[in-house]
């Protein structure tokens, strides 16, 4: 093997320019496919994490009549009642809904000693809307049936939100237990969430029942939030929104028909379509990988073939001094080989480095008119895509290297020592 | 009988099939010193190649030592060509990138012999041919001269039954010419090679102690020069 190696080492050397392009193309097929499906998962683990809320879920939202009816004008807006959520709650849903939440919102500004945060909203909620929306407690536990029974002044405040009132260079935790002033009344901090990037803006969360008697809201509810079961395809889903929209229209006095009024975000349908794109998304950058993976390909294969032509003499003089087929063709495939291996590793090596690069300099939090969103998150391909695509490439410059080593060890010595 | 000829033919089949050797018949005694003389065109490249193994023949007989050269396979013929022929050619033909010693040693390594044996023994036929202090230097740092020399190690290192030199001074100043042929007639009086050189300059021809003559693709005459003195002209032409 030594002597193999020191072989194909002399005429590596010899031809340092073709070498180095030909090792650019192989790294480069390699480098471009990691650095690619690195920065695809990046943006689908940020799709996919701002997209934790429950898939059984929908959410109810007061909605604008979009037809005149009964007296009433068009484009009138209502708001949800607790007759809605009470309907939500009877015997023919009782097969599909299964926990509810209402949601009534109070914008309030937070203080805690000297720090304080404007514009917050509270929201009041039942205990599920945590399962609902995928709330992380880090620290303490979200508001409970008992806090809803004694209307308990407590709150969940996120992480940031946390840090800031502790003037910033606090641990988030520190802030459980401590009262917090919401409008001038204290809350007792019960619990630290995980802050959710994907909200725009402060938010807490405290007993529903309190919120609601606190703030005079009447009747009148933000939105619902509902589990469901017994969900499994898109018609069943809209047969049941459609019914209870009619129900929901029927208590505001809205065309039975106006069925657009009133909008029903369902977790299911979404969820439905986002894997889709999520599907076409990774299919398409394979796709375009290993396009670069091919042209990585084409590129040893076409050295090769300039290397064979190149060295047809050299191969009859071997030939003539006893060279075997075999040989010839060993002296070939191993270079094709060992070039696809050092430079398909060095590309594999800067690909990864390129995601580790992704992931330091890019925080991923993109902001807009004020409004931050999450859009990238822990690029990077894992370990076992990367060994297989270099692999994959190795196997393929083999392959790419056979057919012209075939060439070269089928050479007649006496045509290959004529060539010059 | 070291090498035996009995009617070999070999045709080319082209646009217009050419019968290049019409039945060659042909003895060559270990130890000889033989030269194959020709104009262009008379086969006798074709001879070489096919006493060299490079080339295969249409019918007839070839054998080395005994041993039937007839339907060999690539690895057979190449395996025949390392240990029982080495090649001098017109062109030296020694791979650029690689020094004397590597070039001389190359045989070896398709013998699978281990390296420093293979090195040892390429600067043993180097210091024979007078080049060790050029051991380390690649062919175009080298004169003609010194470049066929290499080559003829290369061809000695395996110690071949015959050496095949396919005109080798045809690249050399008469100078150089004269010390490549004395070199080569040494060697076949001190070691008693087998050497057949193909040429078709008469002064190097003289130099051998047999010339055969080929034309048309026939042996001509052969004859025996055991004192160095044929004719530039052929022995029809001598002074009787």
């Amino acid at each position: 093997m030594h002597d193999i190696l020191s072989e194909i080492w002399s005429t590596l050397r010899q031809k340092k320019l073709r070498t180095s392009l030909t090792g650019f193309a192989v790294a480069w097929g390699i480098f471009m496919l990691i650095a690619l499906l690195g920065a695809g998962n990046g943006l689908l683990n940020a799709l996919l994490d701002n997209a934790s809320v429950l898939e059984n879920s929908m959410v109810v939202n007061s909605g604008w009549t979009t037809k005149a009816y009964a007296g009433y004008n068009k484009n009138r807006f209502f708001n949800l009642d607790t007759k809605d959520v009470e309907n939500l709650k009877e015997d023919r849903f009782s097969n599909i809904v299964e926990e509810v939440s209402p949601r009534v919102s109070q914008s309030a500004t937070i203080t805690y000693g000297k720090e304080y945060l404007a514009g917050v909203q509270v929201h009041g909620v039942a205990p599920v809307y945590q399962r609902i929306q995928g709330l992380e407690i880090l620290h303490g536990r979200f508001i409970n049936e008992r806090d809803q029974k004694e209307k308990n002044k407590v709150i969940v405040v996120s992480e940031d939100d946390a840090k800031e009132l502790l003037g910033g260079n606090d641990k988030a935790e520190n802030l459980l237990g401590r009262n917090v002033k919401v409008g001038g009344i204290a809350f007792k901090v019960v619990g630290i969430s995980k802050a959710d990037r994907g909200f725009y803006g402060h938010q807490m969360f405290a007993p529903y029942t309190l919120i609601h008697a606190l703030y005079n809201k009447g009747k009148n509810i933000g939105q619902i939030y509902f589990s469901f079961k017994n969900i499994d395809n898109l018609e069943t889903s809209t047969e049941f929104k459609n019914a209870y929209k009619r129900t929901v229209l029927a208590n505001h006095n809205a065309a039975p028909d106006d069925l657009e009024a009133i909008y029903i975000s369902d977790r299911f349908e979404q969820n439905i379509q986002m894997n889709q794109g999520v599907k076409i998304m990774r299919t398409a950058l394979w796709i375009l990988g290993l396009f670069t993976l091919v042209s990585g390909i084409v590129g040893v294969s076409n050295i090769m073939l300039i290397t064979v032509k190149e060295r047809t003499h050299e191969f009859g003089i071997r030939k003539a001094i006893g060279a075997s087929p075999w040989s010839i063709l060993r002296l070939i495939i191993v270079e094709a080989v060992l070039i696809t291996t050092f430079f398909g590793y060095i590309g594999m090596l800067c690909g990864l480095a390129a995601n580790q690069l992704m992931d330091a300099t890019l925080d991923g939090v993109v902001t807009v008119a004020g409004e931050s969103a999450q859009i990238f998150k822990d690029p990077g391909v894992g370990i076992d895509v990367a060994i297989k695509a270099t692999l994959t490439l190795i196997i393929a410059g083999t392959l790419a290297g056979l057919v012209p080593a075939w060439k070269a060890a089928k050479v007649r010595p006496i045509e290959a020592l004529r060539a010059e | 009988m070291l090498i035996e000829l009995k009617d070999v033919n070999k045709t080319y089949f082209g646009a217009q099939p050419l019968h290049v050797l019409k039945g060659i018949n042909l003895s060559i005694e270990r130890g000889e010193f033989v030269s194959i003389m020709g104009a262009s065109g008379s086969g006798k490249s074709t001879l070489l190649n096919i006493l060299g193994i490079l080339d295969n023949y249409d019918s007839g007989e070839y054998r080395i030592n005994g041993k039937l050269i007839w339907d060999l396979t690539e690895k057979q013929a190449a395996e025949y060509r390392n240990k029982m022929i080495g090649f001098v050619f017109q062109s030296y033909n020694l791979i650029g990138f690689k020094t004397a010693v590597e070039n001389v040693e190359l045989p070896l390594f398709y013998q699978g012999v281990p390296r420093r044996k293979r090195h040892e023994r390429a600067m043993d036929y180097l210091d024979k041919m007078g080049l060790k202090d050029w051991a380390h230097h690649y062919p175009n740092e080298m004169s003609g001269g010194q470049k066929q020399r290499v080559a003829i190690a290369r061809a000695l290192i395996t110690k071949p039954d015959i050496i095949l030199a396919d005109e080798p001074t045809g690249a050399l100043d008469s100078k150089t010419s004269v010390e490549i042929m004395d070199l080569l007639s040494k060697l076949n009086r001190e070691d008693q090679l087998t050497i057949i050189v193909v040429t078709h300059e008469s002064v190097v021809a003289s130099v051998t102690n047999k010339i055969v003559r080929i034309k048309d693709g026939v042996i001509g005459d052969v004859e025996t020069n055991p004192r160095h003195d044929a004719s530039p002209f052929g022995e029809s032409t001598k002074m009787k």
